[in-house]
């Protein structure tokens, strides 16, 4: 077992290093760093130009250049973005902060409620509830999550709204205060978090009932099922001991790859909903140009999506003797 | 019969579908007694695993069960499944056909047998320990001690199925069903398995129900055996009787099929098993049988007395008389 | 065995468990018991009947629809003036929007769009998927390994956020919008969704090809001296086409909800084409504004077109391949 970890995670370095240099060299190219340096300080001094490109590696051919980055960015030397010249971490930190809110209480609900529903479904097979679940969980998946957001919009500030005849929407449907509010306050700051996590809940929820109704479906229909039930235990033992522990040992490992992309993954909810997360960070960044703003952020959405492939495939292997001994 | 450890009269199973209802069990009844090993053979399809699952109450819940089944003297069919799980694993207790998936992967060996003797016993979860290891050892394991913490892909395919035949004998059932124990395993291992169900009989004094479609293993070890065809039973004696002298066309096929000591071809039998959902009138076996005549698509023939063995054959004194001449 | 064979009310005649039961085995090509699975998946059927309907008014735009696609409608309301923001009536069944032109006739005219561009990138991620997955896993060893590998990860990064790095180089390198398409065109977009959407199928297709492999009649040609290309030709393809023809037409919804979200975000089709996706992002700016109608019809009508497509993805599946039941590394 520690054997496969180290291996692993050696595995891992590299494969950081590979996808993190593509993604410098593509970000480079659709954001044109110098440029955009150059159009939001027409009357930067040579001086000025050059601390910018040192700060952020832009001297000498690529490589050269991803190498200076990563030295920067790993001694914590991220700059002062483009626009408005401010320092990059502490815009991120409170991005990433939102971000981490809104994905964390969304893959909680959704995941709780999609393995609910999943398990449900798969304990009664072809009843009433089986179907009408797979036939929600199809058009929770089919659903693009823009179109929910804007539909869930539409009706929570227009037409319930009317409806009620109140002024003010039902729901916050945009922000993450309203406008003008100082401090923190827990009751709006949940308000304003309902309408984000259901439409990105929507989408866990279909895809985990699923997953989970299919992964059990197989565990059902296995031997050891049978031999579990010949012991004459109860039902109830059977379903968890049995067949929920086989069956969810590939819904965690999903799971795991799900969660390092919780980071990188909200861009339309958060865009829509005018929650300040990554999402939003990332858009606006991009159409300035942002080169100091967009690579961090890039960098940690990529070392999140191979840390937790990592952790997913550790955890597999732990939870699977035939795989931990193997 | 009083001392009948398993007691099945009319059973019928059918298994509703869009297209009807498959038949596959259509009206058997029989008695395994005290001690006795009785064989259980014929082909797939011909509801000999159904007939013991029915009785072991692991049937799909689709499954239409009708007649009676006493283990023990309890009844089980028609009764609640929390009756049924107390003799299920105790009074009765079963191995299945594939050892390799037929035990949790992601459970220790030992905890899998502890998991039987905790269910019908009241010791600590100790005392299961100990007994799950002595067990382990009765059934040939080696170091039971620490096969007893491994987990099932760390044992061979034989090492398996002495695991399962510990956890079908932990709580000491009065009969145990076998089903094709053997069949997935290598020749070599086949025969060590064998011996192992042969000593536990001899040990713990348990009935054994023993399916199998080989009739050589059968010849082996059975005392009595039962020949099934279509969901009923087509033939049903001592074992030597049956296979001196099978008066079932069915069972001569069965035995003209099997490759004998001088390495004579096998004849097998032609034509394949009957659709459950339309079986045949009459003898279903008719249409792949060679003695067929108007008579055999009459009523469905029921086992009846000839000579020392039972049949289901209505021709059964022509046919003997044919090959006599 | 029909001892242990579990009994599922879906099952169909002809399925392999009615054959070992024996004398009444109905030969009928595999073909038309695809035809009549699918026939009986009722949610596949409703679901290709919509789409149809839907296929049709969008491609016969000119024929269907009242009003041009940016064609500014004036209306006598005492006097002559624009039909701006009209809500849904006799005359603009989906209402107008903000400067005066017939939504009905727009979502027609953007379906056209959009279809094509799902289709389109369908079609080309399905080809090169499949090229490269019968490649990998016919040739077997380090290329193929290297090349699941690397799809692994790259089907773990934010999709969108690939999509939208990618949308933004033919902004700023001219070689870009030279080899991947011209900002705001169809083919960028069919070029990007194209590119991230083919590894499902090089997987799907390898999975096939490796298990082919061991097949008989794929040794007994190489033993007559087939070559390997001919070999993936003739024989391979044949038996895949199937599970690809179910997965390229997920990756058809898959592909109208990405240039839909894409154009909404503004990095999709040039904005004065109409297309679904441009409709919403232009009612998107309304919602305050309370002009529901502009938000509500394209949106239903792109749900609905991807909730039909994914049936018919579904109804296919079951008819091609009827044992094979999503898993969940799917």
């Amino acid at each position: 077992m520690a054997r496969f970890v180290i291996m692993r995670t050696a595995w891992a370095i590299p494969v950081l290093l590979a996808v993190t240099f593509l993604t410098f060299w593509a970000v480079k190219a659709a954001t044109d760093p110098v440029q955009s340096y150059l159009r939001t300080n027409p009357r930067a001094s040579v001086e000025q130009v050059e601390e910018y490109k040192e700060v952020h590696g832009l001297i000498g051919s690529t490589p050269e250049q991803y190498v200076r980055w990563l030295g920067n960015f790993l001694t914590l030397k991220w700059g002062n973005s483009i626009k408005g010249n401010t320092p990059v971490w502490p815009d991120l930190k409170s991005a990433l902060a939102n971000s981490l809110v809104l994905g964390t209480a969304a893959t909680v609900v959704g995941i709780t409620i999609g393995l609910g529903i999943g398990i449900l479904s798969a304990l009664r097979q072809y009843s009433k509830f089986d179907t009408l679940s797979t036939g929600a969980a199809f058009v929770g998946i089919s659903i693009p999550p823009f179109v929910s957001a804007v539909l869930l919009q539409v009706f929570f500030a227009i037409i319930l709204t009317n409806w009620l005849g109140t002024n003010s929407p039902v729901l916050p449907v945009a922000g993450i205060y309203p406008p003008g509010q100082q401090g923190f306050d827990l009751v709006l700051r949940l308000k304003h978090m309902i309408l984000p996590v259901t439409v990105v809940a929507i989408q866990i929820i279909a895809t985990y009932s699923r997953y989970m109704r299919a992964s059990l479906l197989d565990v059902k229909e296995s031997d050891y099922m049978r031999t579990a039930r010949s012991k004459g235990i109860s039902e109830r033992r059977v379903v968890v001991h049995h067949a929920l522990q086989n069956a969810m040992i590939p819904i965690i490992t999903v799971a795991a790859i799900d969660i390092g992309s919780i980071v990188g993954g909200l861009i339309i909810t958060e865009r829509i909903f005018e929650y300040k997360g990554t999402g939003d960070f990332l858009l606006t960044a991009l159409a300035n140009g942002d080169f100091p703003q967009v690579m961090p952020l890039m960098f940690i959405i990529v070392a999140s999506v191979i840390l937790f492939n990592l952790i997913a495939d550790v955890t597999y292997a732990w939870l699977d003797p035939r795989i931990r001994l193997g | 019969m009083s001392d009948a450890v398993l007691s099945v009269r009319d059973l019928r199973v059918s298994f509703p579908t869009e297209d009807g209802e498959v038949q596959a069990v259509r009206g058997i009844s029989f008695d395994i007694a005290e001690h006795e090993l009785m064989g259980i053979v014929g082909e797939s399809g011909s509801g000999k695993s159904v007939t013991f699952l029915a009785v072991m109450g692991l049937l799909p819940k689709q499954a239409k069960i009708t007649g009676s089944i006493k283990v023990a003297g309890q009844e089980l069919v028609g009764i609640p499944d929390k009756t049924v799980r107390k003799v299920r694993g105790k009074k009765v207790a079963m191995i299945f056909q594939d050892p390799l998936t037929a035990l949790n992967p992601v459970h220790r060996v030992g905890k899998q047998v502890e998991e039987m003797i905790l269910a019908h016993q009241d010791v600590s979860d100790r005392e299961a320990t100990t007994k799950a290891i002595e067990l382990l050892e009765m059934v040939g394991i080696p170091q039971p001690a620490t096969r007893a913490r491994q987990y099932p892909h760390e044992f061979s395919g034989g090492m398996r199925q002495r695991a399962m035949i510990a956890m079908a004998i932990a709580n000491d059932p009065d009969i145990l069903i076998a089903d094709e124990p053997t069949t997935a395993l290598d020749t070599t291992v086949q025969a060590q398995i064998l011996e192992v169900i042969q000593s536990i009989q001899h040990e713990l004094g348990a009935a054994i129900a023993f399916i199998t479609h080989d009739l050589g293993v059968v010849a082996r070890i059975a005392d009595r055996v039962q020949v099934m065809y279509a969901g009923r039973i087509a033939e049903r004696g001592e074992a030597q009787d049956i296979f001196i002298r099978p008066t079932h066309p069915y069972t001569k096929g069965l035995l003209n099929s099997l490759p004998d000591s001088q390495g004579s071809r096998l004849i097998p039998i032609p034509g394949s098993p009957p659709n459950m959902l339309r079986p045949p009138s009459g003898c279903a076996f008719r249409v792949r049988c060679v003695h067929a005549a108007e008579v055999c698509a009459g009523e469905l023939p029921d086992l009846r007395p000839y000579g020392v063995v039972e049949t289901a054959c209505v021709r059964v004194d022509e046919i003997i008389a044919e090959m006599v001449l | 065995m029909v001892d242990l064979q579990p009994l599922r009310p879906g099952h169909v005649p002809g399925d392999p468990i009615d054959q070992t039961e024996g004398l009444t085995v109905r030969s009928a090509s595999p073909g038309r018991l695809a035809a009549r699975r699918y026939l009986r998946h009722r949610a596949a059927m409703i679901a290709t009947v919509v789409l149809v309907i839907i296929a049709i008014g969008c491609f016969l735009a000119p024929v269907f629809a009242p009003y041009a696609e940016n064609e500014t409608i004036s209306v006598t309301e005492g006097s002559l003036q624009r039909a701006i923001h009209l809500s849904p009536n006799s005359q603009f069944w989906f209402g107008t929007d903000s400067i005066g032109r017939d939504l009905y006739s727009r979502i027609l005219y953007g379906g056209r769009v959009s279809l094509l561009v799902g289709i389109a990138s369908a079609i080309s991620a399905g080809l090169i998927g499949t090229a490269i997955g019968a490649f990998a896993g016919f040739r077997g060893g380090q290329i193929d390994n290297m090349l699941m590998r690397g799809t692994d990860l790259f089907i773990g990064l934010p999709l969108l956020v690939v999509l939208i790095v990618m949308r933004l180089l033919p902004e700023k390198q001219p070689w870009a919008a030279t080899v991947l398409g011209p900002p705001g065109s169809k083919r960028l977009m069919i070029t990007l969704i194209s590119l991230v959407a083919w590894m499902t199928t090089a997987r799907l297709v390898r999975g096939v090809v490796l298990s082919l492999k061991e097949k008989e009649f794929i040794e007994a040609a190489r033993a007559v001296g087939a070559r390997d290309r001919r070999i993936i030709v003739r024989h391979l393809v044949p038996n895949t086409i199937g599970p690809i023809v179910v997965a390229m037409t997920f990756i058809v919804a898959a592909a109208i909800g990405l240039e839909s979200t894409l154009s909404f975000f503004g990095f999709g089709l040039d904005p004065t084409q109409a297309s679904w996706g441009n409709l919403l992002s232009d009612a998107g700016t309304n919602i305050i504004t309370k002009k529901w109608w502009l938000v509500m019809f394209p949106g239903l009508v792109l749900l609905i077109t991807i909730l039909c497509i994914n049936f018919m993805g579904d109804g296919l599946r079951d008819a091609l391949d009827p044992k094979q039941e999503q898993r969940v590394t799917g």
